[in-house]
């Protein structure tokens, strides 16, 4: 495989495009310049995860005994929680006088939306199958401009769909959210009954 | 599991790093020679506690008539929750303590000393050779968060607030994959031990 090629599987993958609506619903209490500002942060967090797995992944899963199905099942739940807390917590105005806004850090944008299960997998992947470690770093870094410029460019489709527009997303998106949770944890949950069939 | 794993996981579940903006906000005001005397005092009572789990922690399965699925899965949730909690919440409920110094709870127990902890160390203690694996990997992970706490300052400094909250983050998602595959393994030996056999 190509460089470009590995990019383009690790972009679609982390589907930047797809889930930035979700995000931007997430990110709807912050200002334009805030929600770049951790767009850009997030993008370089989620880069760095996939670099720390591509060098350091099966090792480290495999001292602490995880599975392939913990890491899906894992992202589904985290996933799933944000999801519940959007659509059943809406905020419909910017809450002026209570607690400073709590923003997302890590959890959920940069893993499990962008660099999720499916992408870290893959990276694992590769680096068992790819001989060439500076062809995989390359098309890890290209794919994450990719991810960042989509990601930093996302909030201004604000402009075209006002507040409020986003505000009425922010449910739909968590419903959205809480679907592509419940698939990962059906699949988390089918690969682990497969181990356990397995077993016996 | 080596040694090297087993140590890592105490590590991971202690979460010193983690820990360090909570411990920081309890001792918050307090002179830097009685914080070394409170650091020393809560390490050593957890400590304390933690050895009595590994070496208890056989008669207490037998007495208590645990298996090591319940075991299992309750310590996948406990740590489960923690680490949720860290990855969605803050610790803001700790600052309520903040009239007395803290005096075993919250720093030694359970900070340091949770009951995820001391489940895993019991379970440790029952499925692997006590004196080669447990007890060192025991020492050596509460050694660890010993000089961290320590040297809370120093490492602060470095890291700055956003830093320590990036790492606290981090672990709480290594936390996340811990809590589900300790429930999914509790899940396993379920379906091998009651199903296939009985």
């Amino acid at each position: 495989m190509t460089m470009l090629q590995i990019a383009l599987i690790l972009f679609i993958m982390a589907n930047p495009i797809g889930t930035c609506p979700a995000i931007l619903a997430l990110l709807k209490d912050h200002s334009l310049k805030d929600q770049q500002r951790i767009l850009l942060r997030e993008s370089i967090f989620s880069m760095l995860l996939a670099f720390f797995f591509l060098f350091a992944g099966e090792a480290f899963l495999s001292h602490l005994s995880i599975q392939n199905y913990t890491l899906t099942l894992s992202g589904g739940v985290l996933i799933f929680l944000v999801s519940i807390d959007m659509i059943f917590s809406p905020k419909t105005e910017k809450n002026e006088d209570n607690l400073p806004k709590q923003e997302p850090y890590f959890v959920p944008i940069a893993t499990p939306l962008i660099s999720g299960a499916g992408v870290l997998s893959i990276i694992m992947l590769y680096s068992r199958q790819e001989p060439d470690i500076v062809k995989l770093v390359c098309a890890i870094l290209i794919a994450f401009i990719g991810v960042t410029v989509v990601l930093v460019a996302a909030p201004y489709l604000q402009i075209i769909l006002k507040k409020r527009g986003i505000a009425a997303f922010e449910q739909l998106m968590g419903l959205l959210l809480m679907m592509i949770s419940v698939s990962m944890i059906t699949n988390g949950v089918a690969i682990f009954i497969s181990a356990l069939k397995n077993v016996s | 599991m080596s040694l090297f794993d087993v140590t890592l996981i105490f590590f991971l579940i202690m979460n010193p790093i983690g820990n360090l903006n909570a411990y920081l906000t309890l001792t918050h005001g307090i002179e830097s020679k009685r914080k070394t005397f409170i650091v020393l005092r809560e390490m050593l009572i957890a400590l304390f506690v933690m050895l009595c789990f590994n070496f208890l922690g056989d008669t207490v399965f037998d007495f208590l008539g645990l298996s090591e699925t319940a075991v299992k899965i309750s310590s996948g949730v406990i740590i489960f929750l923690v680490a949720i909690k860290i990855i969605f919440g803050s610790g803001e409920g700790l600052r309520n303590h903040l009239q007395e110094e803290p005096f075993v709870v919250p720093i030694a127990i359970p900070l340091v000393a949770s009951p995820s902890l001391l489940a895993m160390i019991m379970l440790s203690a029952h499925l692997t050779p006590l004196l080669s694996q447990t007890l060192p990997a025991v020492l050596i992970a509460w050694f660890l968060s010993f000089m961290i706490f320590l040297f809370a300052e120093p490492i602060k400094r470095v890291f700055k607030t956003a830093g320590l909250k990036a790492c606290e983050k981090v672990i709480g998602l290594v936390l996340v994959l811990l809590g589900v595959q300790t429930i999914c393994s509790g899940i396993e030996l379920f379906w091998k031990t009651q199903i296939l056999h009985a």
